[in-house]
């Protein structure tokens, strides 16, 4: 079951420019909290649903865990789909995104 | 002995805080949150989250910083929980389904509460009313979907741009606000509001009869002054107010600002008074209005701020209402773009969180801002 379309509240848009605008194309769950300055409960729910809508994938830092001393970090990035639609939502967006007064 | 004392407990604090300084709590407890809230989970995340979740807390600084990271996941757990279930509706939290009963049954029983003794006998008086709550409060908790109004999505854009290809600020605002309601709340919605009028008609039947006589004695023509209002999903209805200007006049319909000479005395006082405003509760008795919900706007304005603003149009998703969250929160009526506006965000806001308690809050606080406020004629 793939919700086709994620649902773009402002915390999403920011999670997709965070992506968007990284040096790096892949961040990690923390970096994303970091820019964006969202609470990790927030953070979360969206990664996977922008996941389950094809617009974002994970994997597994390659290296191994028991080497780094410390847990394997899961880097996200956005693909295809997701680069097109985020850009296209940012370009509908953009000159009024201040006007979301009432949401 | 005194000194004894206090550098005994100075020894005993720094013992203590060198305890809890050495014993890595902080790290034991955040450990124990994220167990928590995988195990929230379903089956098939939880490995993959545990780990994804150590290793989000390990790249933060500072130990508070990461147990508060780690009670986040808690909360994040039970909404990953829910994604996917959106689509077919969740319930709402149990609290506010707690408080959304208790909000129902006391506007049942507001109008209603100086009859209650007279219908109980003084004894079984705290029982009847438990049975009300029980009842009511019963229907609430066990039904799904309480909250009847919710934005599905988040007033996604729609188009952008317009026929001329320009990019007004307007045209981008626009939204879809998606209306889940259930049958049964429209006929609770529509119980209320006859419940409502019905009391208020027998409040104020002798101020109504009084302001009816005096009008019809002062100038020649009707008592009342029927004027067309959008009203839910755009269809027209005739508002009914109490005429306040001159008869051969008011077949214009144009909107009359206060001292205007075409206003009859009578008319200038009971639209200070707010009075002309009494009949709409007939329209919401005939189920054309609420008691509470949006202003209701002329055809003409209507369609001349649904051009400006798309969306203008969920307005119409409920009935309109003699009441409302822009009433109290603003001075109704359109002088300018900008109050246009402002109005638009208060009327998506009540309608984004419509519910019993925001309808008894508006009830409360209409005294309050109808000191300060004028109405709501447009």
């Amino acid at each position: 079951m793939v919700p086709s379309q994620p649902r773009l509240s402002l915390q999403t848009l920011k999670v997709l420019s965070a992506i968007l605008s990284a040096q790096r194309d892949e961040l990690s769950g923390a970096d994303i909290g970091r820019a964006t300055k969202l609470a990790s409960g927030t953070l979360y729910p969206i990664l996977l649903r922008l996941e389950q809508a094809g617009w974002l994938e994970s994997r597994w830092e390659t290296d191994d865990p028991r080497k780094l001393g410390r847990p394997r970090r899961r880097f996200y990035r956005l693909t295809e789909l997701g680069v097109r639609r985020s850009r296209a939502a940012f370009s509908e967006l953009e000159p009024t995104f201040r006007r979301f007064s009432w949401t | 002995l005194d000194l004894i004392w206090n550098i005994g407990t100075a020894a005993l604090a720094v013992v203590v805080a060198a305890f809890v300084a050495t014993v890595p709590w902080l790290p034991k407890i955040t450990e124990f949150l994220i167990q928590l809230a995988v195990k929230r989970l379903p089956e098939h995340q939880r490995a993959r989250f545990a780990e994804e979740w150590r290793g989000h807390v390990d790249e933060i600084q500072g130990d508070l910083n990461k147990l508060d990271a780690a009670t986040g996941f808690l909360r994040a757990a039970r909404r990953m929980t829910r994604i996917g279930k959106e689509a077919t509706g969740q319930d709402a939290p149990i609290l506010s389904r707690v408080v959304e009963a208790a909000a129902f049954v006391a506007l049942v029983l507001l109008p209603i509460s100086p009859l209650l003794p007279a219908f109980f006998g003084q004894h079984h008086n705290l029982l009847s009313i438990g049975c009300i709550i029980w009842t009511y409060g019963g229907l609430f908790l066990f039904s799904r979907k309480l909250h009847p109004v919710t934005s599905t999505t988040l007033y996604r854009p729609l188009s952008t741009t317009d026929k001329a290809g320009t990019c007004s600020q307007q045209t981008i605002v626009a939204g879809e606000l998606i209306l889940h309601e259930r049958k049964l709340d429209e006929a609770l919605h529509r119980l209320v509001d006859i419940e409502y009028s019905l009391a208020s008609l027998l409040f104020v039947l002798p101020l109504f009869l009084f302001t009816a006589f005096v009008i019809w004695i002062e100038s020649a023509g009707p008592v009342f002054d029927c004027q067309p209002r959008i009203g839910l999903g755009w269809r027209r209805f005739m508002l009914v107010k109490f005429r306040s200007t001159r008869a051969d006049d008011s077949l214009s319909h144009g909107a009359t600002p206060d001292g205007c000479p075409r206003l009859t005395r009578i008319g200038r006082i009971i639209r200070e008074l707010q009075i002309d405003e009494l009949p709409q509760l007939i329209n919401v008795l005939r189920g054309e209005m609420s008691f509470v919900g949006p202003c209701p706007v002329p055809p003409s304005v209507a369609a001349e701020l649904q051009s400006a603003q798309p969306l203008f149009a969920d307005r119409v998703l409920v009935k309109p209402g003699i009441l409302g969250w822009a009433l109290i929160n603003r001075r109704c009526g359109c002088t300018s773009m900008n109050d246009a506006w402002l109005n638009l965000s208060y009327d998506l806001y009540y309608l984004k969180h419509r519910s019993w308690l925001l309808d008894l809050l508006i009830l409360f606080r209409t005294p309050l801002a109808l000191c300060s406020l004028r109405s709501c004629s447009l």
